[in-house]
């Protein structure tokens, strides 16, 4: 009886050894897990706003609605400025700091832009149109109603997870109904009243493309083959959120 | 009567000679080892520290481009001299004319980095003397290593702008010691050694695994992102 009880407890200890260094590794990768979680769970809140804005906009507005761009980030500022985007506002310090995402664009992707993709292989980082939209992103959604989120790069935010760092995400308005049509932009009369919801492009791309560069937001790469790090967000609304974003 | 001795007992006074000879040997390479093993120990809890400091640290800023320095306590016991992290250049150059003398505190051994090119890692250098004026081990003395940080993708974490990678490489899961016994730069295509390297002198910290005065393993154990334990093991020497 004694000497079964010290053989178990041997076995346990053992287990307990064996499983420490796998434990490790699980603590790492749930370290990343909910570091991107819990960023992208609060970067969700400042993003529902925005399209609640957007939807009133485009209800007083329709296609006459001008694009505006907030940026919440010095060096994304600088950016937009230098690229000459006109509908610019920026965000005040505490609202820099308390969040990943570096600037949201709202508005119509121009019918026509004179100005052609190209990427800062320093930065890897796409460029922006005087719109406000990157054209290597909306290029080929032209007087589509959407809406263009760039998040920060880990330069300009040292905490930020490695799976929201540089990425770019599309979405695109929708009307309303079960199968709603895009909201697309034309010289006929609107036919839609109101955006029902958004459908996010979020791409892995490939490296250099200065949208994604190989990785989609929310995603991580290991042994080769890339997974969703988080597939759900728990403050979902009726009209959108990132939780759109992180299909596999 | 002579006072000459019995050829019998020339030969066992001999043989006792010899044996007397062998056992101060051992006993004074004993007396080294342990003195040794002592000074890897200490460097182990040290290193132990900095290595889950530089994980925990490299977690909020890991895009701390300038090597920084590791600032130790002073303490007359601690054998290393300085502790070094960062990412390495992307083309570190090893000038093989002579030893590097005062390396700024921003900067790495090119000639112990020259194979890691944009790796993540932290460099140690071990002390000459202590401040009493004792020498440290020849086996430690101004000797280097370097922990090669690895993501839990199990590969090096090497600076990069794909953002495949982006999340992988944003935690430091362990630490790869490589501990050289003549550093590459200083190696023909022959395999012959072609000047002294001045990183470890043909001698790895810790001694050859070779040699019977080497440390190869220690009693207290790494950290969990590992540590001077995984320094003595042959292979960390490749």
């Amino acid at each position: 009886m004694f000497i079964s009880r010290i053989q178990f407890m041997m076995r346990s200890i053992l287990s307990i050894l064996i499983l420490l260094p796998c434990l490790a590794f699980a603590n790492v990768l749930s370290d990343i897990k909910s570091e991107a979680f819990s960023q992208l769970s609060a970067d969700d809140g400042l993003l529902l706003n925005v399209m609640n804005n957007l939807a009133l906009n485009y209800q007083k507005d329709k296609f006459s609605m001008t694009t505006s761009t907030i940026c919440y980030d010095t060096t994304t500022c600088s950016e937009l400025e230098a690229a000459g985007v006109s509908n610019l506002v920026t965000a005040s310090a505490s609202q820099m700091n308390s969040t990943q995402i570096a600037s949201v664009t709202t508005g119509f992707i121009p019918l026509t832009t004179s100005v052609n993709c190209s990427v800062n292989n320093q930065t890897a980082r796409a460029n922006v149109d005087p719109s406000g939209f990157s054209p290597c992103l909306t290029s080929s959604h032209p007087g589509y109603l959407a809406l263009e989120v760039r998040f920060k790069q880990v330069a300009s935010m040292v905490t930020i997870s490695g799976s929201l760092d540089n990425k770019h995400v599309l979405f695109l308005a929708i009307g309303p109904g079960a199968n709603g049509p895009y909201i697309v932009k034309s010289s006929a009369l609107p036919t839609m009243d109101n955006i029902g919801g958004f459908q996010c492009l979020n791409a892995h791309g490939s490296a250099g493309d200065g949208m994604n560069n190989g990785g989609k937001l929310g995603s991580i790469q290991m042994q080769g083959v890339k997974q969703m790090l988080i597939t759900y967000l728990p403050n979902g609304n009726r009209i959108g959120g990132f939780s759109q974003c992180l299909r596999p | 009567m002579s006072n000459a001795i019995p050829i019998g007992c020339a030969g066992m006074l001999k043989r006792t000679t010899v044996l007397l000879y062998v056992a101060l040997c051992f006993a004074v390479f004993a007396q080294d080892t342990d003195t040794l093993r002592r000074e890897l120990t200490i460097a182990q809890t040290l290193v132990n520290n900095v290595l889950q400091f530089v994980a925990f640290n490299f977690s909020t800023n890991r895009n701390q481009d300038t090597v920084k320095a590791f600032n130790l306590f002073t303490s007359d016991i601690n054998p290393i001299d300085t502790v070094k992290y960062g990412y390495v250049a992307s083309n570190p150059y090893c000038l093989t004319s002579g030893a590097y003398q005062n390396l700024a505190a921003s900067e790495f051994n090119p000639c112990l980095v020259n194979d890691y090119p944009s790796h993540y890692a932290v460099e140690i250098r071990f002390k000459g003397s202590y401040s009493s004026g004792n020498s440290l081990s020849t086996n430690l003395y101004q000797k280097y290593i370097l922990f090669l940080a690895f993501n839990i993708d199990g590969q090096p974490i090497v600076s990069s702008t794909s953002g495949a990678l982006s999340a992988v490489n944003s935690k430091i899961s362990y630490f790869v010691c490589y501990n050289p016994t003549t550093v590459s730069s200083f190696i023909d295509s022959e395999g012959n050694i072609t000047a002294r390297d001045y990183i470890n002198n043909g001698i790895r910290a810790g001694g050859n695994t070779t040699s019977s005065s080497a440390v190869t393993s220690l009693s207290t154990a790494d950290s969990k992102f590992g540590g001077i334990g995984s320094c003595l093991s042959a292979e960390s020497s490749l």
